[in-house]
């Protein structure tokens, strides 16, 4: 039979699973408008890129307030962006550059079509992963063995007695707390961590195919995309994902990978890496159709494209493009 | 050429990156019963040993699932709210109870700001965690609004516990900067 205590505490959890079950349930319900208007842009502004709320309106036929809620849904899954008064961008699935780099790279290459856009991740996982779960594995450690040592005085009663002493006065009805306090700054500090090390990946390691710019990067910390390879340039692009990232991509939330880009120059070639690249199977294919001038497919893939990037601000909308079949032909 | 590209951007763009979906499901049932079983032979009381149980398959499961559909995102999101719970339940028990029924000392002022740091930390860490779907990357008013909410708290908090030392204005100052730490950490940072 189980203890009161123990009962109130499995109702407790079950309570709270279902009441935030429901929650993520009902945020994911079906959104007509929100779907209308990924429709009405795919549909009729892929060409032009730009749209205004009023030309969304007199497609869609919804109200203005509905149109501004699925715009800023869309404008936060980073499909759209918003220009000046009520036009809009729209972005291509692929970019994965903050604002102002995406305005960056606009700038540079001209207003180019930027089909795929995103930051090398050079430090992955090598110091990344030592830095930032290194640290706070440590951390954890600490906080394990000074309880340990409080409670059964394992491995030594000197741990929990040199914390207890680091507390003010040495009051010792501190020491759970601050122990509690001790793991979550750990978790701060890896979160802090882990944003230095993107800004600085952001700042040095920019990446961007362009329809006819070709492929600009990032080549120092002050630079503005001057690393170029035309698309004559482009001699062969090779996919390489090692062993490790492919175990690593089965549990991180973004898949990363090198590609190879073999660049003639006159009678010299060389290969340049972009190392621990975003979604490098889709890099690989975008470097591909600009090598070969193909690019059909992303205007008949578009809507399946969208859809898988818009599927945080589209809430019933399946994980990958095949479940609702785009446009493009085959749906499974 | 079209037709050359177009098999792999139909394939599920990121399903191509990850375990088939019943792998998925059968590693975490695996670790699940592993890990519950590591947890029952470390003999913890019964109470404790759920609450672990709890925080472990949360923190487990968005590693091991990457599949996205409306029940999976649901199950995450109910996760979030059971380790929550789980936790807010230990804390409550263990020491708040105890000190309102008189059983153990009040808490002072400076562990329950050590608490309420402990709880805000892990509340919005385990957001981000399990609920990375509706995680704010592209920064507005409410990100900005949210995180000045609980910098202020945190502030607050972490100047309450240092004023325990009688730094005098270096708790101040020492409160700040790791306010500015907790609020830039808060603030979510684009995944790629």
């Amino acid at each position: 039979m189980l203890e009161q205590g123990t009962l109130a505490l499995i109702v407790a959890i079950l309570a709270g699973f279902a009441a935030f079950f429901v929650m993520g349930w009902r945020l994911k319900s079906r959104n007509p408008a929100l779907e209308r208007v990924v429709d009405t842009i795919v549909g009729h502004f892929l060409d032009e890129r730009r749209f205004s709320l009023r030309d969304l309106e007199r497609e869609t036929g919804l109200a203005r307030e509905d149109l501004r809620a699925a715009l800023a849904r869309l404008e936060r899954a980073g499909l759209v962006s918003r220009e000046r008064g009520d036009t809009y961008r729209l972005k291509d699935p692929l970019v994965f550059l903050t604002e102002r780099d995406y305005d960056r790279a606009m700038r540079i290459t001209k207003d180019d079509n930027i089909l795929y856009g995103a930051y090398q991740n050079p430090y992955m996982p090598r110091l990344y992963l030592l830095c930032v779960y290194g640290l706070f594995l440590a951390d954890l450690v600490f906080v394990l063995l000074a309880y340990l040592s409080h409670t059964v005085g394992w491995p030594t009663p000197t741990i929990s007695e040199w914390v207890i002493r680091a507390l003010p006065d040495g009051r010792e009805d501190l020491f759970m707390p601050f122990l509690l306090f001790l793991l979550a700054m750990g978790l701060i500090f890896v979160d802090f961590m882990d944003n230095i090390i993107k800004a600085w990946a952001r700042e040095r390691f920019m990446v961007i195919v362009g329809a006819l710019s070709g492929i600009s990067y990032d080549i120092s910390f002050a630079d503005e995309l001057s690393g170029r390879i035309r698309r004559g340039e482009i001699k062969d692009v090779d996919i390489d994902i090692s062993m490790f990232q492919k175990i690593v991509n089965y549990f991180k939330s973004v898949p990363l990978g090198n590609v190879k880009v073999k660049v003639k120059k006159g009678k010299e070639e060389e290969e340049i890496v972009f190392k621990n690249m975003p979604f490098p199977r889709e890099l690989f294919y975008v470097i591909r159709s600009i090598q070969l001038g193909a690019l059909q497919w992303r205007k008949r893939y578009a809507h399946t494209l969208m859809l898988w990037r818009a599927r945080a601000a589209l809430p019933a909308a399946p994980s990958g493009p095949s479940g609702r079949g785009g446009r493009g032909g085959r749906g499974g | 050429m079209a037709e050359e590209f177009a098999p792999e951007v139909l394939a599920e763009i990121e399903a191509g990156y990850r375990l088939r979906p019943a792998t998925q499901v059968g590693l975490m049932l695996v670790l699940v019963v592993l890990g519950i079983w590591l947890i029952q032979q470390a003999q913890l009381p019964l109470g404790t040993a759920i609450i672990v149980s709890t925080i472990y398959v949360a923190l487990l499961y968005p590693l091991i699932i990457k599949i996205k559909n409306r029940l999976t995102i649901a199950l995450s999101f109910g996760l979030y709210g059971a380790a929550l719970t789980a936790i807010l339940y230990w804390l409550v028990a263990s020491y708040f109870l105890p000190a309102l029924t008189g059983s153990q000392a009040m808490l002072s002022v400076e562990a329950i700001a050590l608490y309420v740091i402990f709880l805000e930390i892990v509340g919005m860490e385990l957001f981000h965690h399990l609920c990375e779907e509706y995680v704010f990357y592209e920064r507005d008013w409410r990100s900005y609004l949210l995180t000045a909410i609980l910098s202020a708290g945190f502030f607050a908090c972490l100047y309450v516990f240092l004023s325990a030392y009688a730094l005098g204005f270096t708790a101040i100052l020492i409160s700040a900067v790791l306010t500015m730490m907790f609020a830039w950490a808060v603030l979510p940072e684009k995944p790629v």
